[in-house]
């Protein structure tokens, strides 16, 4: 099955993440996340197993750390008051340091997706890629997937990602000389 | 007699002045009928089209020598047509054995210059092996 | 923009001016300019069933050169609109543009705050003749549109007008 095969070859380049998703819900089979230093690795692992590229889109996590930060204060401060009312029981809770403490500007993510698809045996395979948001940069895969040269013209074009190692990374939807990227979710605010 | 001739070199002339005037009458209606400019938006009106966008490489490239081939047997096969008219016109005699005798000259005229063929067929003209050009 | 005046002809009498109208008029040439789903209504009007030939409007050429209206049909993205412009100033006098379906009239349902892709009507690129709302609007509505333009061009209509009811 070729599902279990590229897990395995892909479990042995060690992704951060690989788990297998259901298709009737997901829509593919298998959900790979790899560090971006590992996607030339990954992309090679797939291509030797014979599958083909379908697309590559981004997502600006714009506002998910601040989100995060706000969830774990919002769980602290229940422990909290839960500890507070276990110290009047007589149990000891230690205090997570307050969230409010932090300084330093918190810098998002973007994330690249790569979907993979099987011609003989259908089987879609995802890889995920997360880069910080204020300095995007990627290798391309254009040497290894030449179909991937205007995926990745088109996602640098919606989202600033720069392929570094690109031959020709020029706007393919937005006229030439845009220097906007208009999917980011700063864009017109 | 030299009227005859006269009236002959005045048929002439008047078909030569009537082909002059169908090649050149279309010009001399148009620039009196046309308008005299054409409606702009980025003045690219005399620019060579390319649906839309500036023109890649030179219209002056190389074509396959096939072309050129191709025009080599019409040529022969124009003077050939060409030798037929007046031929047809010395050979026409009534009668059985004479329009028999004419029929297998002009048999045998049109036979030897169809060897062309065969010929052209053997070197492999008709062969259509187009290589395309790039202009890269 | 496309709104200079155009220098008449050297020779330009009314009887003669009526004549090219009618010659005109019955013989548009339009050219293929489909951008998106209005094509496709431009096509099925120029298959068998709506016949567009039967106006004298089937021939549609792809060279602007050989052509006499513009039918813009579809949405025109800023990316295409240095291509269109270019393919208006190629196409020789006397030209027409037809404005197919909504996109080409005031960009269609593309069109929301701070939209960053599209032209908003085809008449921010050159003067344009006939609109034919719709999105996209049916054959019929294509062939009523050339018969506006006809009877722009000659002075009277073709085919009677239909009322509604």
């Amino acid at each position: 099955m070729i599902l279990s095969t590229i897990r395995n070859a892909l479990a042995a380049i060690h992704p951060e993440k690989i788990f297998e998703t259901d298709y009737a819900r997901k829509g593919f089979s298998l959900d790979v996340t790899v560090s971006a230093d590992r996607i030339e690795e990954a992309v090679a692992v797939v291509d030797q197993n014979g599958f083909f590229i379908e697309t590559i889109t981004g997502v600006d996590w714009l506002g998910e750390k601040a989100a995060q930060q706000k969830e774990a204060a919002a769980k602290v401060a229940e422990k909290a008051d839960a500890g507070a009312e276990d110290a009047a029981t007589g149990k000891d809770e230690p205090l997570a340091p307050g969230a409010g403490n932090q300084v330093e500007p918190l810098v998002d993510d973007m994330e690249v997706i790569y979907d993979f698809n099987h011609y003989s045996d259908f089987c879609r395979v995802v890889i995920r890629v997360r880069i910080p948001r204020n300095a995007p940069k990627l290798k391309t895969i254009s040497k290894i997937y030449p179909a991937a040269l205007w995926h990745e013209r088109e996602t640098h074009d919606f989202f600033g990602i720069k392929f570094t190692g690109h031959p020709y990374l020029v706007p393919l939807l937005l006229p030439e000389d845009a220097d906007f990227h208009p999917l980011l979710k700063d864009f017109n605010k | 007699m030299e009227q005859s001739a006269t009236l002959d070199l005045m048929y002439v002339a008047l078909f030569f002045l009537g082909g002059l005037g169908f090649a050149v009458g279309p010009f001399i209606i148009v620039f009196f009928l046309s308008p005299r400019s054409t409606r702009n938006t980025q003045q690219k009106t005399k620019q060579a089209i390319e649906c839309g966008i500036a023109p890649i490489g030179d219209a002056w490239i190389k074509f396959d020598v096939v072309y050129y081939l191709y025009a080599l047997m019409f040529v022969a096969f124009a003077v050939d047509i060409l030798f037929l008219f007046p031929a047809a016109l010395v050979y026409n005699k009534p009668g059985v054995v004479d329009g028999l005798r004419a029929f297998l000259e002009i048999l045998l005229f049109v036979g030897i210059l169809s060897l062309i063929i065969l010929y052209a067929w053997k070197k492999g003209v008709f062969k259509w092996e187009r290589k395309t050009y790039n202009p890269q | 923009m496309g709104t200079q005046d155009i220098q008449p002809p050297v020779v330009h009498f009314a009887q003669l001016d009526k004549l090219l109208a009618l010659c005109r008029a019955n013989s548009l040439w339009p050219m293929t300019f489909g951008l998106a789903c209005c094509a496709i209504e431009m096509m099925a009007t120029g298959a068998s069933r709506f016949d567009l030939a039967r106006f004298g409007a089937e021939v549609f050429r792809p060279s602007p050169r050989q052509s006499d209206v513009m039918i813009v049909t579809g949405t025109i993205s800023k990316k295409m609109a240095p291509a269109i412009e270019t393919l208006y100033d190629q196409m020789p006098e006397p030209k027409w543009v037809i404005a197919m379906g909504n996109c080409a009239i005031s960009g269609g349902p593309f069109v929301f705050e701070g939209q960053y892709s599209i032209v908003e009507g085809a008449h921010n690129l050159f003067p344009v003749d006939v609109i034919i709302p719709g999105c996209p609007p049916r054959p019929e509505a294509l062939i009523e549109g050339i018969l506006a333009l006809e009877e722009k061009m000659t002075g009277h209509r073709r085919w009677p007008r239909v009322e509604a009811g």
